[in-house]
């Protein structure tokens, strides 16, 4: 298997994601999966005020995934709800150089931050 | 970074004792000449190939006169297998053996050969009493593997060398990964035909060689020259020959194997300290160079990528859009999953002590890395 300079790079510098420890009333999750694609995504988010204070992914699933999923987290974290309800996830794939054909596995990560907003819409 | 080759079952670096002895071969001032020719240069080749010849046979207990070379195991494979049966005849095998015999026995299949392949239990073992079981009147070839190059189990080939000879059913024995690393007695055991090669052993790719027990006629697969009493035609690779008889001529299996046996546990005692990891295959009835490993609840693509320094095998071939899992693992019980999360860890000559505690701690480390940013995962990702 073949990985970009910036997935390698991304890669190496992953760390543990440090759990978020207050699960009040602003603590959403959410999971989604794809056990054909050997992916599973497990997204919890902090968010007051429709700002997301905290954002973490759990996954399991190979390192153009894990390296997407923290980018997502850099771009979302801090952010308004509404101006990150949608991701630009071709804009991801193609910044940190992923082959086309790792979309699916990419998109897991998206379904996991949609279903936990969909949670905090359903909560609100 | 440093780097270790923990690789050996796929291949070993050339000894530079073999290189030596290949490179005489290629050069004017050396035995380069085509060793069927009459002239003495040619003379020269020649005695150089029936000494390795005979180093050969003698590190397998086999008459030197019964070894054929081919390119490698894998042709040697095809001519004991193709060579051998004929229409209407039943051939029994495992579904555990290498790629070289599966594939050819499915060629076979396709063109109406009846073929029976035999289940192995959990640890990969394949009862011998099995083999006795399904033989029947029109079997006319047993073909078995020596060492399971994925999981390293030995098979007990002495055990169904006997069944087979009781029924009169010749047994090809794939002793691709054995040679060097476990005794083979070809001789004692009654084998009747044995597939080898020099790659696996410190010698060059591309030479290896099959054993014909006297008395069994083999049909060869090419046509073009009375080389090899003409089962294998074409002009004798001086050098590569000459490389895999010093090759042969330098093992040493009995101190080798107890110096892989000591690698083997070390490294096993220092990976078994990590939670949720599972031996596949037995570390008994095994091979001392292969260590099979599945590491549950951890992405597999990712763990090779975090120990790239460390050459292994993957319990999977992998591509940017499948993974396709290994068969051997599969018919363990191992899911796709586990079996990508799998890795063969397979040493070898060069092999240092030292190296197995860096590798021990970078695994561990990467291991409790990846489950940390993976998280909780859920049952099938384990399992």
């Amino acid at each position: 298997m073949i990985y970009s300079r910036e997935v390698i790079n991304g890669f190496k510098l992953l760390e543990k994601a440090p759990s978020i420890s207050d699960k009040n009333e602003f603590f959403f999750e959410a999971e989604s999966e794809d056990r054909s694609l050997g992916v599973w995504v497990k997204c919890q988010m902090l968010i007051e005020k429709e700002i997301i204070k905290e954002v973490n992914f759990f996954i399991f699933g190979c390192p153009d995934t894990l390296v997407s999923a923290n980018k997502i987290k850099s771009i979302i974290q801090n952010q308004a709800i509404h101006d990150v309800k949608y991701i630009d996830m071709l804009g991801i794939r193609k910044n940190l150089n992923i082959p086309v054909e790792k979309m699916g596995k990419i998109l897991v990560i998206e379904n996991a931050f949609q279903e936990c907003l969909k949670v905090f819409f359903l909560k609100r | 970074m440093k780097e270790v080759y923990l690789d050996y079952a796929a291949t070993t670096p050339v000894d530079p004792r073999v290189a030596d002895v290949m490179n005489a071969c290629l050069r004017l001032d050396g035995n380069f000449a085509n060793p069927s020719s009459s002239h003495q240069y040619g003379k020269e080749a020649h005695a150089i190939i029936e000494k390795a010849r005979k180093e050969v046979a003698r590190k397998i207990i086999s008459d030197p006169n019964r070894i054929y070379f081919t390119s490698g195991a894998t042709e040697s494979n095809n001519i004991a297998i193709k060579g051998i049966v004929k229409k209407g005849d039943h051939i029994i095998t495992s579904l555990t053996e290498h790629k070289a015999v599966l594939d050819t026995v499915n060629f076979l299949e396709k063109n109406g050969i009846d073929v029976t392949y035999l289940k192995c239990d959990s640890k990969g073992i394949i009862d011998p009493l099995e083999v006795k079981k399904h033989i029947k009147n029109s079997t006319r070839l047993v073909s078995i593997m020596h060492v399971n190059n994925e999981i390293g189990v030995e098979q007990d080939i002495r055990e169904i060398a006997k069944y087979c000879n009781e029924s009169e059913v010749l047994f090809h024995v794939d002793a691709a990964q054995s040679a060097g690393k476990v005794l083979l007695n070809l001789k004692d055991w009654n084998i009747d035909l044995a597939s080898i090669t020099a790659h696996k052993c410190y010698g060059p790719k591309g030479i290896g060689a099959i054993y014909v027990k006297e008395g069994i006629r083999v049909n060869g697969l090419f046509h073009g020259g009375d080389q090899e009493h003409g089962l294998r035609p074409g002009t004798l690779p001086t050098h590569q020959i000459a490389g895999m008889g010093k090759a042969y001529e330098l093992l040493n299996v009995k101190e080798e194997s107890k110096r892989l046996k000591k690698i083997k546990n070390k490294l096993w005692e220092g990976l078994n300290k990590i939670s949720e990891i599972r031996l596949n295959g037995d570390l008994e009835k095994s091979s001392p160079h292969v260590l099979n490993i599945t590491f549950l609840g951890v992405e597999g693509e990712s763990l090779r990528l975090a120990i790239s320094d460390i050459a292994i095998s993957a319990g999977s071939a992998c591509n940017s859009e499948s993974t396709e899992s290994s068969h051997v693992l599969s018919i363990l019980g191992l899911s796709e999953t586990l079996a990508n999360s799998s890795i063969r860890f397979s040493f070898g000559r060069f092999t240092k002590f030292s190296e197995i505690d860096y590798v021990i701690e970078r695994i561990k480390f990467e291991v409790n890395r990846l489950r940390s940013i993976m998280g909780k995962t859920p049952k099938w990702c384990r399992s």
